[in-house]
């Protein structure tokens, strides 16, 4: 029984169905524990698996070996059925960030809040408050489809945040923004993870390296994931 | 969890669902009240006209006499037919009766002379007319003109229109013309002491077919015998066979409901990405299944009420209920059609089982078969990636 608070990948394998076996794996014998209150930043080329590694995390997809763990429940081996509730502890920003184009920015951030069992006024106080973080108040009713891509990506963020998800997880959140809103998501980022979440990043983004409230670093190349803590202050 | 705080949002955001998808929604509002019309139209006209029937046959007398000869039809002396039916035992009250079909102004129109031909809840308190006088429906009194009416070709008789009949007997008394039998006779080619036909009302009821036998015999000339039970049937199976037409209805019923099941399962099916991005937020099956409901029972109700409301309109409202009877029917000329509570009950029945249940059961397992795939999968069907 794996009881570390977190998430954790043991022996973690990926495959594509279908892809030859003597192809090389996406993933291959991966160990990683993100910790509770931290912000751990995976890193790697383009292609690397960078993106799988945030979909077996977040339990969109299934590892052909191997576990993920979260807060000591093995979730990957979890049917559909308890996976499926489960997942509205996770936040995800999707590196395509798979926004509803014709829906206000507004109603983009009531999705993930609409099968919870909280009020309809408190769902309008939260869309507010992360509408606020993001600097996009203005914009609530604005349709998606006329922000520019970095205010897209800020409601992807603002998205996966709204909820106050136990895991975050961002793929490439700082892809399309510039110096000042690339720091400013950071500094979200980090403020989630110091009230108890689970912050992983994926990102090739040579701005995150240095950004100084990331916890661990992991780097993926050639299907494996090598990484170690950098703050002091880390569990 | 907080009792009902899961659904209100629910239900709100369905609606907005259905406000993006406008276009679809409406063509799905469509279709499902047009099928509801149609089949509720078929459903409630059969159930009424079943009631009708059992509602004239008690106000009918129990035989009605008529004479034929080589040529058909003819005049029955009154003195002898009286004289006659009253010998036979359990025969009680018969009636001659004058009417007849004669050549109106715009088309052929029905004239009666005696009341015993009009049920007596049609003529609502309209005093009976006097000797140059008729009560006419309201298609006869549509042709008239200066409030005078003239029937007849050989023998053509001029009367003032006193009354109308209401318009909600229009079924029944559509192309009545009621006026004194003096009037009348020349028109219907009887002389006094003659009638078109005689009604005979029994002591038992039961035994209105033993009797025919003993009435036939009891007249000096051949006779037709209609009792109650083969008028009711003939007026239904002639109205039934004469409705083919409403047969045909049921072809674009057909088309619709497979239209609306197409489009829920093409919809789902489209909407893949969209069940895969809330399934990766959290959305469970069940979830996404109480969406679906929602959007059907906001679409599905209000035209399943429009269908059933145009429906009752069609069959009961007398204008409208006109061109229905004339649609199904043929043609005929029914009485006021009347619903029971029974009847109303299995209708709203017959639609659930028919519209309601094929509608939900798309609905509901289109988005359960949907919405069951990895989520990794569903969202790979949309342009994002």
């Amino acid at each position: 029984m794996e009881l570390n608070a977190g998430l954790v990948c043991r022996g973690l394998n990926f495959r594509w169905p279908g892809k030859n076996a003597d192809e090389p794996p996406v993933l291959e014998a991966v160990e990683a524990v993100f910790a509770q209150g931290t912000v751990s930043l995976v890193t790697g080329n383009t292609g690397s698996g960078k993106s799988t590694l945030m979909h077996l995390l977040a339990g969109l997809l299934h590892p052909t070996a191997g576990e993920v763990w979260a807060d000591g429940q093995p979730v990957s081996r979890w049917p559909s059925r308890h996976r499926d509730p489960w997942r509205r502890q996770v936040g995800i920003v999707f590196q395509h960030l798979a926004l509803i184009p014709d829906l206000t920015v507004g109603e983009n951030l009531l999705l993930p809040m609409i099968p919870r069992p909280i009020t309809w006024s408190r769902m309008q106080e939260e869309i507010r408050r992360q509408l606020e973080d993001a600097g996009l108040s203005a914009l609530a009713d604005a349709p998606t489809n006329t922000l520019s891509g970095g205010q897209r990506q800020r409601l992807a963020i603002a998205r996966a945040l709204v909820a106050r998800p136990r895991f975050v997880l961002a793929d490439e959140p700082t892809a399309f923004q510039d110096d000042h809103h690339a720091a400013r998501i950071c500094a979200q980022l980090c403020d989630i993870a110091r009230e108890g979440a689970v912050v992983v990043i994926g990102s090739h983004d040579p701005r995150l390296r240095s950004f100084d409230g990331i916890d661990r670093r992991f780097h993926l190349a050639s299907a494996t994931l090598t990484g170690a803590a950098v703050n002091q202050g880390a569990p | 969890m907080m009792p009902g705080t899961r659904y209100p949002p629910m239900v709100i955001w369905a609606a907005r669902d259905i406000q993006r998808h406008c276009g679809r929604s409406m063509l799905l509002f469509a279709c499902l009240a047009s099928l509801v019309f149609l089949t509720a139209m078929a459903l409630l006209f059969s159930q009424a006209l079943d009631a009708t029937w059992e509602r004239l046959m008690d106000q009918a007398p129990d035989l009605v006499v008529r004479r034929i000869d080589g040529g058909g039809w003819a005049p029955l002396p009154v003195d002898v037919a009286m004289a006659c039916a009253k010998k036979i035992p359990g025969v009680i009250d018969p009636t001659p009766r004058l009417w007849g079909v004669v050549p109106g102004p715009e088309g052929p129109v029905t004239v009666v002379a005696s009341i015993a031909v009009v049920p007596e809840s049609m003529l609502k308190g309209i005093p009976p007319p006097s000797a140059g006088q008729a009560v006419v429906g309201q298609g006869v009194a549509r042709a008239l003109s200066g409030g005078r009416l003239s029937l007849g070709s050989n023998h053509s008789v001029t009367v003032s229109v006193i009354h109308t009949f209401p318009a909600d007997t229009g079924l029944a008394t559509h192309d009545l013309v009621w006026m004194t039998p003096d009037d009348a006779r020349p028109l219907l080619g009887l002389v006094p002491g003659q009638a078109s036909d005689l009604a005979v009302h029994l002591f038992r009821r039961e035994e209105e077919r033993a009797i025919q036998a003993d009435l036939a015999a009891a007249f000096p000339w051949p006779v037709r015998i209609t009792d109650r039970s083969t008028s009711a049937l003939n007026h239904h199976t002639r109205a039934v066979r004469s409705g083919g037409i409403a047969v045909v209805a049921g072809i674009p019923a057909l088309l619709a409901l497979l239209l609306i099941i197409t489009g829920t399962v093409v919809d789902n099916t489209a909407r893949q990405a969209y069940w895969g991005l809330l399934k990766s937020m959290g959305w469970t099956t069940a979830d996404m299944v109480r969406l679906q409901v929602s959007r059907a029972m906001i679409v599905g109700i209000p035209a399943v009420v429009l269908g059933l409301a145009s429906a009752y309109a069609a069959v009961f409202y007398p204008p409208a209920a006109g061109i229905t009877a004339f649609w199904v029917t043929g043609g005929q000329h029914l009485p006021a059609l009347t619903l029971v509570s029974s009847g109303a009950a299995m209708v709203m029945i017959e639609i659930a089982a028919m519209v309601g249940l094929p509608f939900l059961a798309a609905v509901f397992l289109t988005t359960l078969r949907a919405a069951d795939g990895s989520p990794w999968t569903l969202l790979q069907a949309d342009p994002w990636n």
